[in-house]
């Protein structure tokens, strides 16, 4: 699973670089997350523009990875393409959810996101 | 005899049958074909991907429930019949519970984030996005059946995708 990070003044944005977060990774997903952002402060922006598929394995990969930020941390999703997309809406947790159009946007806060 | 233009050249794309077994990774490259075979049914515009999405969480709850997480041998079978596609899933597994069919779900509550579930999200789906659920047991196998809409980036657009 790989996933980059970049620090930026109000936290860290973690790039995913892989097509998948499914049943198949989706603990890996977890582990890689913790491993990046334990030690940080700030938010988390998770930009997911490279990932075209998220099954509930991986959609309950990325919620246990917002609750493992603790109180303090908040996490926000950048960049959602049309399947992840619509998997965030037929749930509903996009209301409950930060989503940016793109990372720049979330690291800027230009955006009309809260 | 030409079948050049023709409606069954072109429009009747060939029905998909796919012998695997309930590992994440063939289940992942089974799903792969299926995208490839949703692809080719209007590759200049291609429908989203609902059904990868049906399947992948019912291949899952075959591997979690079915076999309990030992690998065991499934059947796919999928047929366009016109904007639908028809779907069979067969397993050698144990007799699947009721409660682990998707013919009855409710919504997850979503409380505040701290406190969100991280399972259940995959029934709201796939009852959102197939229809038709039918289960059988018989000589063995569990069989389940349903359809799933091929929705076209300009259905998509009307219903807000």
């Amino acid at each position: 699973m790989q996933i980059d990070a970049s620090p930026f003044e109000e936290g860290i944005v973690l790039t995913v670089r892989e097509s998948r977060i499914d049943a198949a990774c989706a603990l890996q997903f977890k582990d890689r997350f913790r491993d990046l952002a334990a030690d940080g402060a700030g938010k988390v922006i998770l930009d997911l523009a490279m990932v075209d598929f998220l099954d509930s394995s991986g959609l309950g990969a990325v919620i246990a990875s917002m609750k493992s930020l603790g109180p303090d941390r908040s996490l926000e999703l950048a960049a959602l393409t049309p399947l992840v997309r619509k998997v965030f809406r037929l749930t509903h947790l996009d209301t409950v959810m930060t989503i940016h159009p793109d990372a720049a946007s979330a690291v800027s806060g230009a955006d009309a996101a809260p | 005899m030409t079948l050049q233009g023709g409606s069954l050249a072109i429009g009747t794309p060939a029905p998909l049958c796919l012998r695997f077994r309930s590992a994440p990774l063939e289940i992942r490259g089974a799903l792969e074909r299926v995208a490839d075979w949703l692809r080719a049914q209007r590759p200049e515009s291609p429908p989203a991907r609902d059904l990868e999405l049906v399947l992948a969480e019912l291949l899952n709850n075959i591997s979690d429930h079915s076999y309990e997480g030992t690998p065991g041998p499934i059947r796919l079978l999928l047929s366009r019949r016109g904007d639908w596609v028809h779907c069979s899933i067969e397993d050698e597994g144990k007799p699947l519970e009721a409660k682990f069919l998707p013919t009855k779900c409710s919504a997850v509550p979503l409380p505040d984030r701290d406190r969100l579930p991280e399972r259940g999200y995959g029934w709201v789906m796939v009852r959102k996005l197939a229809r038709d659920f039918d289960f059988e047991r018989c000589e063995g196998r569990n069989r389940l059946g349903f359809r799933v809409l091929l929705s076209f980036p300009e259905t998509e657009a009307k219903t807000g995708g």
